[in-house]
Formats: C-alpha cells, structure tokens, sequence
C-alpha cells in the first residue's frame, strides 16, 4: 500500500462519506469500509477503528440506527441504516461540502486579481 | 436486535451487552477481511495479521466504542422513563377521573389525616421543637435552687440576692449569670396611667440571652449598683404604643410608680424576656414584659439570705454542658448553705435549658395530642390503603391484560406507584389548605397561658414531612398492592373472568387493615371518652367558693421598688382600706374583699409556722401552710363559708393583736380532734398570732387538686402592694368595670385596676388546657370513627360485589334476605369485634400515658371501654348494612347467568 499518495481526511468528513455509504440500503461496517475505498478509488486512507467511532458516533446521534442481522457469508453481523434524521444531515452536509469545494477550487484557479478563471 | 424491540418489551440492555457486542463487530470486521485476503492468495496467518493492522488498535477500539455506546444506552433509558412518567401520570388522571367515588373517598380521607397532623405538629413545632427567639438560644439556662426539707422539696426554687452574689463569684461555667424578678410598674406620663408588666434585670442580662436594643443601649455594669441613676428600657410595643414610635424618647426621663427614670434604650419588636407562661408560676412573672429597670440589690436584701425571691439566667460558656453547669452548681450550693443557716445535704442546685424549662409544663399534654393525632394519621393511611386494595383487586383484569401485553412487573408497580402518589400529592395538598386553616383556628381557641403560642405557624418543616409521609405512603401501597398481583395470579384472574373469592392474601390484608382501623379508633375513642369523664367530674368538684355573681380583677397599689417592704405596708393597709370603702359605695355591690393570690390562678405561697405552746421535736412536725393576705370583706365576696369562730373586722389593724384565720384542712390536719380557735401561732417567725376564725376549703392551684392546708393573714396587719379584688354584685358586670376603675384612680393616685373578669371565667379559664385537650381528642376521635366506618363499609360493599354469584347461589337455593342480610352484617360485626380485642388491648397497655390527663377516672375504666365497643358496634352493624341490604336484593337468576 502506498501511504504516501492516500490523503488524510478533514475533520468532519468522514461522517458525510458514512452516511452517504447508507444510502443504498443497511450495511455493515466492513462494507462500508470498502464502499469508501472503492469509491474514493483508494485514494482516501480511513483507518478502520475511526470508521467504527464515526458509525457509533452517528449512532449516538441518532442519525443511523443499527440492527444485528446476516453478512453475506453467513455471519452475524451489525448492520447500520440511515434514519430520516440522517438523511437530512446528509443532504444538508452534502450540499455544505460542494459549495465549500466549489469555493475553494474557485479561490485555488483565480487569477491575480481575483477574478474567476 | 435493535433497540427498538428492547425499548418496547423493555428488555434490559445490561452493560456487558454493549461489550459483547462491540467485540462481535471488530471480530466480523477482521475475520471478513482476513477471509478476502487469503482468497487473494495469503497464509491465513499472514491474513489475520495484516487484517488487524489494517484495523488498527483494537483494544482502544474497543473501549472507546463501548463508552459510546454506554452513553447512548443510558440517555435512551433516562428518556424512556421520563416519557413513560408522562404516561403514567396521564394515564393516572385518566383512571383517578373513572373511579371518581373512589378519587374524592381517598382524597378527603388523605387531606383529613395529612391536614389535622399538620396542623398539629405545627403547634408542637412552634412551641417545643423551634428555637427560642434569642441569639444564645442554645446556651441559655435557667438556674434554679433545690431544696430536699422535710416542708418542701423543690427542685425550682428562686435564688435570695446574697445566694445568687455568692454564686455568681464561684461559679465557672458560666460566661455570664444574670438575675432578674418581677416588678409591675406604673407609668403616669401621659393621659392615663397605665400598670407595665416590668422585670427588674442585672445589667448582664441582656447579654446573657444575646439580644441587642433596638436604639439605645442595654443596662451597662454601672446602672445595678445600688445608688446609680435610674435607668429603664422600653419594649417595642410599649415605645410604639404610649410614644408613637418616637426615637427621640431615648435619653428622656419617664415617672414610674412616681420616680423619674432615664429611657437608655428600646428592645427590638418580639423581645418580650421574661414570659410568664415560660417560668414557675410561683414567681407571678407577667405574660409578656414590656419594660425593665435595673436590679439592685440594697443591704437589706443581702443580708436575707433565706428570702428566695430572685430568678437567675445564665449563658454556658462554650463546651459546658447543661449537666456540668449542674453539678458545679449543686456542689456550690452544698457548701453554701451554712451561710445561710441551712444544711448541705438539705440544698442544692438545679441547671435547666430555657428551651425544655420553656415547654416543661406542656410536654406531657402536647405530645399526647400529637399522639393523638399521629393515631388519626394511621387511620387515614390504612383507610387509603384499604380502598387501594380494593380498588387493585378489582382491577385484577385490568393488569392482567397489561401484563399479558408484555408490561414487565417494574412497569407495572411504576403504574400503580404513580397513581398512588399522584393520589397521595393531591390529598397532601388539600391537607396542607386544611392545616393552613387548622393551625389559624387552632392558635384561636388555645388555652390561655400556653407558653410560646406567639411562636406558632405552619412551618416548613412541618410541610415537608406531610408530603414525605404522603408520597412514602402512596409508593408503599402502590408497590404492595402490585406484589400481591403476582404473574401467576393475574393469569389466573384473566381466566377467571376478575372474580375472586375471599381468603386470597389479598382479602386477608384488606381485613388486617379494617381491623387495625377499629383498633385505633376505638383507643382514640376511649382516650376521648376519659378526657371528657375527667372533665365533667372536674366541672362539678365545688371549688370552695361560689363563682356566680361575681368579679375578680388586679389592683396595683403604689410601691417603690428599691424602697424597703415592711416600711411600705401600712401605707398600703390605707390605700387598700379605702379602696375598699370607695368599691363599696358602688351601686349594687353586695361584698367587697382583697386577696393575694386569687383562687384556680395556679398562684401559692407557702411557709412554715410553729404552734405557741406545742414544741415541734423535728422540724417537719411544724405546720406547713399555704398563707393568703385577706381583707375582712373577702370570704363574703367569695361566698366561703365561715365555719367556726368569726372573720377579720375593721378592728384587725396594725395597733390590735395579731390575728389570723385558717382553713378547715388546716385545722383538720394540724389541731385534729382539738378547737383550733384561740390557739396561737408564730408566722414569719414573729409575734405570736390568734386563731379566730376557720373557714370553707378552697382550691387555690387548680380543680383537680384538693385543698391545701391554708392561713389567711388580715391585709390590714401585713399589707401587700398587688391584690385581686372580688366584688359580689348585683350589678351587670360590664357597667361595674369602669365604676370600678373609677375608684381605683380616686382612692389614690398611682392605683390601677385592670384584667377584670367574672370568677365564672376564672373558673373556666382554670380549666381551659383541659378542654383544649379534650375537645382536640375528641375531633380526632370523630375523625378515626367516620374513616373507619368510610373503611369498613369499603371492605364489605367489595365483599358483596365479589360474592353476588356465590349469593345468587343461597338466594336459589331457598335462602331468605334476612339470611343473606345476617351473613354480611355477621362479617362487619366479626372484623369490629376483633379491632375491639386488639384496641382495647392497645389502649389498656398504653393508658399509663394518659394517667396525669385524668381526673378521678382509672386509665382502664370498664364502664368506658364497653360503652365505646358498643358504640364501634353499632357503627359497624351501621355500615354493614348499605351493602348486606344490596346483597339481599341480589337476583339469582341474573346473578348465575351473569358476570
């Protein structure tokens, strides 16, 4: 694995990036690990256990729920799912997070003046 | 499983749940990625291992996923029971609305029990328990002399000046000793005069109690030495009263009984030292002091060490106990009386805190009505726990389908729990309306002279405990009624249909309760019953003296304090002549007379006289008498009988032979089978005096106790400066008392008359803690009897409804009403009938409380007991009778085919 090309993740946004996993349905933890992997095509390094404090924070929070139920292969396993109040945070991060890339990217190509390339 | 389904059926989520699972997730975590790493070819050892470090530090995971969850765990417990208290509380105004007879039976019978307790314990509050309004409270004693002589045994004799001096040297555990006395005072400024209630007081005392003036300044160590200027200090109501509250009057002279005093300073409002109700009623302490002067002490007084006349107070000095204080006080004493010609083992000394001295007389009475009203407390509770009972038992059904639903057992108890406090707040609440207005009217009619009663309001305290005792009582019943509705009985109510038959443990408490209730009725009755036979017998002892007619009333003739007595008294034999004279001319007045101490006012002096002629071998061989000073017209006014001999006449002066009459009981008791008249005696140790006359017993302290041996000393030959003066009239009472005053003021100037009463009400008022007494037991007594025929037909009435199949069984089967009617009554009459065995036997352990209350009637009275038991009986058959007539009447076809 190569550390150096992974990007450590701002405060704050590993949380958007769980939830967003849920969308589609209950899982657990592990596939919400690897969805986050495959997703950022294994360019964001999430440690496991602070994926795990995320979901159990969230938890906490009431914004997803958990229930024990059967992995693929067969095993007990804790899957978590969205409440409504969870897809409002989503949705209200989300949106938080593209105007904030927006303007940063913005902020990052003008020119000397100001103005937008 | 979620936490849903576990909040619904309220599972436990127990702790170690949250880490069981916790480790179940990291587990699934690396074994599914160690399983994905070997199908990409690795040793499973190589997968677990780089599983792990992928994960990270599992057992920092661990714990802090666990705290996370614990947290989230218990807030959602705290929510649940707080939005299941809602419920429950909801839920409890729902039920309470249903079963409205139910609601107002258990909320009166509450307000009933908490309001009459509270009011109570706010009279006890007030006078024994709070402090006394000083600062040094807690230090303050009274100190007092004993003495063991074969005439007198006193354990709160007074101190004589030169005593109290001496003391005051030796004595270590004191920080300060003060000394102080009655003295009443007239004051001549302004329009009218007026008679103060004044003590004449040490310089220390006000800094023995702790109290600052208001204005001014306290006595300091100059003003009570004999020869200072005179000094005086102004109660609040007094400055208010007769100065308008005008601070200027501080550093002006005021004329008392004639002299003129400089006001040095004004006590602050509620500082009333020395209350008479507080102290021994020997020393004739007003009710309230408004005003003192310094106590000084003339050579005269200190060298009659035998004259015991002065109160002493004193603050411990910090770490001295009472009981310390006490022995350094006895030793002294001890070692002291040979200074004043006594015996050291004859005289000791006594050291009280003020605050027991204070309650000392009420004690006993107050804390029996508070007894009392403890009983009537019992008796609500178990009435309301009675109807709970019943109420839960028909209600088996009810929680039967709760529990089948899936409420737990706790969910259950926290049900009932809340309705029964719910029930429990709103009857203390009531209760509290009640006390508030049970304590106002209370305070009303309380007996005269009872100590602190200036004290007295619903406290907070007192508050507190009401609900505490309210709430622990609706928990307790609730949990109860809850573990006899035990799982497996309610299944069996569900199939049952809720009938249940009588015998279960539930049934059994129910009637345990009702015959509980009997019981402490009938000792509240009973201890009714005895006060009121005590005070009907009371009400007809004949006090010796004939109260119709007549009026009694305090004349205060001019004295000068600091000037010497035995100099002063013929003065007082002229004006106390005259007044008599002027009384006389009065319209309508038949008899006119003065007395010292006025009969039933609890007042008495005493001494020891020996016979001329009969030498006494032992000194407790000498007659020891009460002594009265009364001028010619007082048997007359009184209506005491002359029995033998002749009364003092205008002739008994200072320039005749002494003379003296006495009592028949004193004659009965020293010159028995002889004629006392013309026998001589020598009182005060002075010249020898002619009995010449023997008249009617009185009964001086109180009704209930006989008469004392007494001596009556004409007021012409020793003369006080205080009487009572009794005028037997014709006339209207109201219309003599201004004529009255009238006189007083002509006959000499400085003379005041005041506190005129009818001797009805002298008689009356002798016998109003009494009445207080019992006309308290007696509402209490009425109140246990209602709750407990409230609870008694509770109990039958369920007992009917629960029976109406079996009774439609009797009914069909050729029964007749009366049988069914004899059956239910008999069933009253049984669970009365053992509350009598269990009362009665409570009552006779307990009647030893109740001994000093009575008069002439034993604790354990049969003719009482009986009386009452039937009276519980007829109640009993009373309140049986409601439901045993509804049983009568039951239709046995309805009845069998019907629920």
């Amino acid at each position: 694995m190569t550390q150096s090309q992974e990007l450590d993740l701002l405060q704050g946004t590993l949380d958007v990036l769980v939830l967003r996993s849920l969308i589609w349905g209950p899982r657990h933890g592990y596939a919400v690990a690897r969805w986050i992997k495959t997703a950022s095509a294994g360019a964001l390094g999430v440690e496991d256990r602070a994926l795990y404090v995320a979901l159990h924070r969230l938890e906490d929070r009431g914004w997803v729920t958990s229930e024990w139920g059967l992995s693929e292969n067969n095993r007990k396993a804790k899957f978590y799912r969205l409440t409504s109040a969870g897809r409002g945070q989503l949705r209200a991060e989300s949106a938080r997070w593209s105007r904030y890339a927006a303007a940063i990217a913005r902020v990052l190509t003008a020119s000397e003046e100001g103005a937008p390339a | 499983m979620s936490d849903e389904p576990r909040r619904i059926f309220r599972l436990s989520s127990a702790r170690n749940s949250v880490e069981r699972d916790v480790d179940d997730e990291i587990r699934f975590h690396i074994d599914t990625r160690s399983q994905e790493l070997e199908r990409d070819g690795m040793t499973p050892a190589a997968a677990q291992e780089q599983a792990r470090r992928e994960f990270g530090d599992a057992i920092a995971a661990r714990s802090e996923l666990a705290a996370i969850d614990r947290h989230r765990v218990s807030r959602a417990a705290r929510g649940d029971w707080w939005s299941g208290l809602r419920q429950d509380v909801r839920f409890a105004v729902r039920s309470l609305g249903r079963a409205r007879g139910f609601a107002v039976a258990a909320l009166l019978t509450l307000a009933l029990g908490i309001g009459a307790a509270t009011a109570m314990l706010s009279v006890v509050d007030g006078i024994l328990l709070s402090p006394l309004p000083y600062p040094n409270h807690d230090r303050v004693v009274l100190v007092w002399t004993t003495a063991r002589l074969p005439e007198i045994q006193s354990d709160e004799l007074p101190f004589s000046a030169g005593n109290f001096l001496s003391l005051r040297d030796r004595a270590r555990s004191f920080d300060g000793l003060a000394a102080f006395r009655s003295s009443r005072l007239t004051i001549t400024d302004g329009a009218e005069p007026e008679q103060l209630p004044g003590a004449r007081v040490s310089a220390r005392l006000f800094e023995v109690l702790g109290v600052r003036p208001l204005l001014g300044r306290t006595f300091d160590a100059t003003d009570d030495e004999p020869g200072a200027a005179r000094a005086t200090i102004l109660g609040y109501g007094l400055w208010q009263r007769r100065f308008g509250g005008d601070p200027s009057v501080v550093g002006r002279a005021v004329h008392l009984n004639g002299a003129s005093y400089t006001v040095v300073g004004i006590m602050p409002r509620g500082f009333d030292f020395p209350r008479g109700a507080e102290l021994p009623g020997g020393l004739q302490f007003p009710a309230q002091t408004e005003i003192w002067t310094p106590l000084a002490f003339t050579p005269r007084d200190l060298q009659q060490r035998g004259t015991l006349n002065i109160a002493v107070a004193g603050s411990l000095r910090p770490g001295v106990t009472a009981a310390q204080a006490r022995d350094e006080v006895d030793r002294i004493m001890h070692a002291m009386a040979p200074e004043f010609g006594g015996k050291p083992e004859e005289w000791g000394g006594n050291v009280v805190r003020m605050q027991e001295a204070a309650t000392q007389a009420v004690r006993g009475g107050l804390l029996l009505l508070l007894g009392a009203v403890g009983l009537v407390l019992l008796v609500a509770c178990t009435n309301v726990s009675n109807l709970l009972l019943v109420r839960t038992a028909s209600r088996q059904r009810e929680l039967a389908v709760r529990a089948a639903l899936g409420a737990g057992r706790g969910r259950l108890v926290r049900q009932l729990v809340s309705e029964n406090v719910l029930l429990a707040l709103l009857g203390a609440g009531l209760g509290v309306l009640l006390a508030a207005w049970a304590t106002r009217a209370l305070t009303g009619i309380l007996p005269p002279g009872l100590p602190r009663a200036e004290d007295i309001a619903v406290s907070w305290r007192v508050l507190l405990a009401a609900f505490a005792v309210a709430v622990a009582t609706g928990s307790a019943f609730g949990y109860a009624a809850v573990l006899h509705a035990s799982p497996s009985g309610l299944a069996g109510s569900l199939r049952d249909g809720g009938r249940t038959a009588g015998g279960t443990p539930h049934a059994r408490l129910r009637r345990g309760l009702v015959v509980g209730e009997v019981a402490l009725s009938l000792m509240l009755l009973v201890g009714g019953a005895l006060l009121l036979e005590s005070f009907i017998r009371l009400q007809r002892v004949p006090p010796g003296f004939d109260p119709d007619g007549a009026i009694a009333a305090t004349v205060s003739l001019p004295a000068d304090p600091d000037a010497d007595f035995i100099a002063q008294q013929p003065r007082w034999a002229d004006i106390g002549a005259t007044l008599v004279e002027r009384v006389r001319a009065i319209p309508g007045v038949r008899a006119v007379g003065l007395i010292s101490s006025l009969p039933l006012t609890g007042a008495m002096e005493a001494t020891t006289v020996s016979v001329v002629g009969r030498p006494a071998a032992d000194p407790s061989d000498r007659p020891h008498l009460q002594y009265q000073i009364a001028s010619p017209g007082y048997f007359a006014a009184m209506g005491i009988p002359v029995m033998r001999g002749r009364t003092f006449d205008s002739h008994d002066d200072l320039n005749a032979p002494r003379v003296v009459m006495i009592s028949a009981a004193a004659a009965a008791k020293y010159w028995p089978g002889r004629d006392a008249i013309g026998e001589r005696i020598r009182i005060f140790d002075t010249t020898a005096t002619e009995i010449v006359g023997i008249v009617g017993d009185v009964r001086q302290l109180s009704l209930s106790e006989p008469a004392e041996p007494t001596l009556y000393i004409p007021a012409a030959q020793f003369a006080y400066p205080v009487y009572s003066l009794v005028v037997r009239s014709s006339a209207d009472p109201a219309s003599l008392t201004q004529a009255l005053r009238d006189a007083a003021r002509q006959s000499v100037p400085g003379t005041t008359l005041t506190d005129v009463r009818t001797l009805d009400a002298v008689f009356a008022e002798s016998l109003a803690q009494r009445r207080f007494a019992m006309l308290l037991v007696g509402c209490f007594a009425a109140a246990a009897l209602l709750l407990a025929a409230v609870g008694l037909y509770g109990v039958i009435a369920y007992g009917v409804s629960q029976r109406v199949h079996e009774i439609g069984i009797r009914l069909a089967l050729g029964a007749r009403a009366a049988d069914v009617q004899r059956l239910v009554i008999r069933e009253g009459v049984t669970l009365t009938l053992a509350g009598l065995v269990v009362g009665a036997a409570a009552a006779v352990a307990l009647s030893g409380l109740l001994r000093r209350q009575l008069y002439e009637v034993s604790p354990a009275d049969p003719a009482t007991y009986v009386a009452i038991g039937a009276l519980l009986v007829v109640v009993a058959v009373a309140a049986s009778w409601v439901p045993a007539w509804r049983a009568s009447r039951v239709e046995p076809v309805k009845a069998l085919r019907g629920e």
